[in-house]
């Protein structure tokens, strides 16, 4: 009995899904949070009911793109992120320590070099970003 | 009729109980889940089941994830999707798991049906599994009143040695 849930299989596709669809659930309600907004002022911000903000955070709602990309608009940040733009941000985020550490601010830390213009040749595909 | 309450698996996020009826030998959610893991509504059983074992694992039982249903809850929460086919229409999600959660960290599964109309009350298959769990809530409520059992944050204490009046 004490494993009786692990009897069942659910299909990866499955899982995977609403796995994800938590996880996009849980990134607004952080980042609500974080800007101390609350689900009417998202709905209010889209021009949604306060329902249909319920509804996206259920863990069973299929977010579309563009649904997505309204709520990242509105609140101004990434909600889901691909693996390569993650290491992009890195390196950005990387950047602007290097400069800020040559400035004096911050020691750099050990076994870290590298040239913010290599990055630039080698991550991302938006030069203006790094820059 | 009496009823037990029985321990179902315990997941480092949830401890999930289930209900068993005397002179029966499986719980109210095994019922369930031998019913519909090989029935035609499959897909929304494994939507149900991948939401039961993302609580137990990562996200807890919140509860954003329940639908209230009077004093209980049930399982999916809103309108849901499945894999059936790429153009499912949502309000088509018919399965319905009764259960009652207790707080983030416990939950008591009963069983559960397919919902044929707005209400439980009009979906023969439904409303007996929402009664049993509604009746069942009534005798559990005084059971906690009267110090019976206890409940702590991830634990129901003294769940063994009592039989529910329902």
């Amino acid at each position: 009995m004490k494993d009786f849930l692990e009897k069942y299989n659910v299909p990866e596709e499955t899982q995977r899904f609403v796995d994800k669809s938590i996880e996009i659930g849980e990134e607004i309600i952080s980042v609500l949070h974080r800007k101390g907004l609350n689900q009417k002022d998202l709905a209010n911000m889209l021009n949604k009911s306060e329902p249909e903000i319920s509804r996206w955070l259920s863990g069973t709602h299929n977010f579309t793109l563009k649904t997505l990309a309204k709520i990242e608009a509105v609140l101004g940040e990434d909600l889901i992120i691909t693996p390569t733009r993650s290491v992009y941000k890195y390196f950005i985020y990387r950047t602007t320590c290097f400069q800020t550490e040559t400035a004096g601010a911050i020691d750099k830390p050990e076994g870290l070099n590298f040239q913010p213009a290599e990055l630039d040749k080698s991550v991302g595909p938006n030069k203006k970003e790094v820059a | 009729m009496k009823i037990y309450l029985v321990e179902l698996q315990i997941f480092n996020k949830v401890r999930f109980y289930s209900l068993r009826k005397e002179n029966e030998n499986d719980t109210e959610a095994e019922k369930f889940f031998s019913r519909f893991s090989d029935s035609e509504n499959k897909s929304e059983f494994d939507l149900i089941l991948a939401l039961i074992k993302n609580m137990g694992y990562s996200s807890g039982a919140q509860e954003r994830f329940f639908r209230p249903e009077k004093e209980g809850q049930a399982i999916p929460s809103r309108k849901a999707i499945t894999f059936i086919e790429p153009d499912y229409d949502e309000s088509r999600f018919s399965l319905r798991l009764y259960c009652l959660r207790i707080n983030d960290r416990i939950v008591i599964l009963g069983n559960g049906g397919i919902k044929t109309s707005q209400t439980y009350q009009d979906s023969p298959d439904c409303r007996p599994h929402a009664e049993l769990i509604q009746r069942f809530i009534k005798s559990f409520d005084q059971a906690v009143r009267d110090g019976e059992i206890i409940l702590n944050d991830d634990i129901i204490v003294n769940q063994n040695s009592i039989a529910f009046d329902i």
